[in-house]
């Protein structure tokens, strides 16, 4: 806010010739209004979510408002610090995972989420965080072929001798630690702080069997296809959709996490407007329940269950039934322990 | 007239005696975006703490970092090894053919270059997988009981690296070959050597400059390998890039980063060094 009347005078002060002074324009309205840019930039993951937020959001909000979404794809977190820290942000509205939030924050990459001016719809509350607008829950589960035996829980995934088979598993660490823990007895509601040389002891029971260690969402779920492993931990979008080509999963034992759309630091006033305008539209549960259709992830409303396919709900990860299974991550540990995790995530993989 | 030559001459002498002046667009060219990036990434390698060498005390003193390293020059060291025990013979055998045969054996091998390096190595995954074409055959002749395990692991890393870089090996020392005089091996003959001595002694050493340059040029193209070890590695295989970007996109710990890309660029500087001294001694 303090820095709008700066920006207004720079734009005027400089003598901007006349293509500049007509873009600059919208920007420059009497005094008190709050100033509303007619396009903003928006950093998107890409793919089959971003196809559908595509089709689903950006395209009916445009052609309501006037306001036209400039994608800038992907949007990788080392892109946001490479923006933020060259001074020159471009981008209002930044996708990132729950677990880097924190980190943001630290290195000082994001400012608050203007909930004044979002006026969200009703929002499950971990959705709403200060840094962060909820945009969809998404799922780390267990998932499997048809033509083997289902496990029904983390103990039964690590048990290689009564359910053989290869797996492959996510080499994010944050992914697959919880469910060593989990597999080793740990319950749910007790897996932070996290004992990390417990988890590793855990991993090495499994570490035979491990095929691949997989890094992008879409492997697990070809590896399942291509008979190349039999189980797998994967995000529920990715193998959701596979359900008719004999691919199954459960969320029975999942870990819960949420995508956040977020502010990178210092980005254009008016822009970071019409972005939070834009922010409101995916409070609505049917949108959600379109999005939902198409990619499996599900929204922020409380109120979407009644709204999706009612024969497919076993699909969707915060179905109640569903959501009571699973437990949410602890950001702010893995934000303080990411380095040292990691360092020794690659050790203990790369030892023998 | 002639006094005007005169005038115009020294300046066009300069100019197309040395050609600075043209070639200086280019140099400001890489001076403002491939060296100045250099020198800021140097940079960053030494900051936060400032103006310290922590992070390269960290590369070489976490054992992790240096095993990343020896992975990375150990494959770089088989697929240079495997390259130039295919790629000679493969390129003697193209020098034998008669030119035209030679046109298509050497379409055959650039071939692969107008496919996308992600395509190919996607392409391995059917070809090498478990229920893949190599194991599908073996299954069916009885060979093996089970699928042999091909990929994800070092063994698929280096087909896929081999497959990539076999043309840098064996371009060169077809034009090598190709250049030799004709005359040196008739000479040699019926100076009363024999097949091998010839090879042994006129060939071969004629084609060691190419040979080595080849060899050069492989290792350090593959010390710069990203997806070839991120889809055939299986997340087993950690190489240096993988591990950049890491440490870029995901953690993201630039300063380290910087610093093991500054380890990459000096043992790159290194061996290109060594691949300049072996030209000029070859000369």
């Amino acid at each position: 806010m303090t820095r709008l009347p700066l920006r207004r005078r720079t734009i005027l002060g400089s003598g901007v010739l006349g293509g500049g002074a007509l873009l600059a324009a919208p920007f420059i309205r009497p005094a008190g209004a709050q100033e509303m840019a007619r396009r903003f930039v928006f950093g998107q993951p890409g793919g089959a979510s971003t196809e559908a937020t595509t089709e689903i959001f950006f395209k009916p909000f445009t052609a309501r408002t006037g306001i036209e979404v400039v994608l800038d794809v992907p949007s990788s977190f080392g892109k946001l610090r490479a923006m933020v820290a060259s001074g020159a942000v471009t981008a209002s509205l930044w996708d990132l995972g729950s677990q880097q939030i924190e980190q943001a924050r630290a290195l000082d990459l994001i400012e608050p989420i203007d909930w004044d001016q979002v006026q969200p719809g009703p929002m499950f509350p971990e959705m709403k965080h200060e840094y962060g607008f909820g945009q969809t829950y998404f799922s780390t589960v267990m998932a499997w072929r048809r033509d083997v035996k289902a496990p029904q829980t983390w103990r039964d995934f690590w048990n290689v001798r009564d359910f053989p088979g290869k797996r492959s598993l996510s080499n994010f660490p944050a992914y697959t630690i919880p469910a060593a823990l989990m597999a080793d007895g740990v319950p749910a509601d007790q897996l932070y702080p996290i004992d990390l040389d417990r988890a590793f002891r855990s991993l090495d029971r499994i570490k035979g069997s491990v095929s691949v260690w997989w890094t992008t969402g879409a492997q697990p779920a070809q590896l399942l296809l291509d008979n190349e492993v039999q189980y797998v931990n994967a995000w529920n979008g990715r193998v959701g959709p596979l359900e008719d080509q004999g691919i199954r999963h459960s969320f029975n034992e999942g870990f819960l996490d949420i995508a956040f759309y977020v502010s990178p630091k210092g980005c254009p006033r008016a822009e970071k407007r019409a972005a939070m305008l834009f922010l409101r539209d995916w409070t609505d549960p049917v949108k959600q329940a379109e999005y939902a259709k198409r990619v499996f992830y599900t929204g922020s409303s409380p109120n979407l269950a009644p709204l999706l396919p009612q024969d497919k709900l076993h699909l969707f990860p915060t179905t109640p039934e569903n959501k009571a299974k699973q437990s949410l991550p602890n950001g702010k540990w893995w934000f303080e322990n990411a380095a040292l995790v990691e360092r020794r995530w690659q050790q203990w993989k790369l030892a023998g | 007239m002639a006094a005007a030559t005169t005038e115009k001459a020294p300046g066009a002498g300069l100019l197309a005696g040395s050609g600075v002046a043209f070639v200086l667009p280019l140099l400001a060219v890489m001076a403002i975006a491939f060296n100045a990036p250099i020198l800021l990434m140097l940079s960053w390698s030494v900051s936060n703490p400032p103006l310290s060498l922590e992070h390269y005390r960290e590369i070489f003193e976490t054992t992790l970092y240096a095993r990343v390293l020896w992975t990375t020059v150990r494959i770089a060291l088989a697929t240079t090894l495997i390259c130039a025990v295919l790629g000679y013979p493969l390129a003697l055998w193209i020098r034998g053919l008669s030119p035209r045969a030679r046109i298509i054996a050497l379409a055959l091998v650039v071939l692969p270059f107008w496919v996308s390096i992600l395509v190919r190595t996607y392409a391995w995954i059917v070809v090498l997988g478990n229920a893949g074409i190599v194991n599908r055959t073996l299954l069916a002749l009885g060979l093996v009981g089970s699928p042999l395990s091909i990929l994800y692991n070092e063994l698929g890393v280096l087909v896929g690296t081999v497959n990539v870089l076999l043309p840098y090996m064996v371009l060169p020392l077809v034009a090598a070959m190709a250049r030799i005089d004709e005359r040196l091996l008739q000479a040699a003959a019926s100076l009363g050597a024999g097949e091998r001595t010839i090879f042994r002694r006129v060939f071969f050493p004629l084609t060691l400059p190419a040979f080595a340059a080849g060899m050069i040029l492989v290792f350090i193209l593959t010390l710069g390998f990203y997806i070839t070890p991120a889809v055939l590695g299986g997340g087993r295989v950690p190489m240096l890039s993988n591990m950049l970007d890491l440490l870029i996109n995901q953690l993201p710990n630039w300063e380290l980063a910087a610093a093991i890309s500054t380890v990459l660029l000096v043992l790159v500087l290194a061996f290109n060094a060594l691949s300049a001294a072996l030209r000029e001694r070859a000369a």
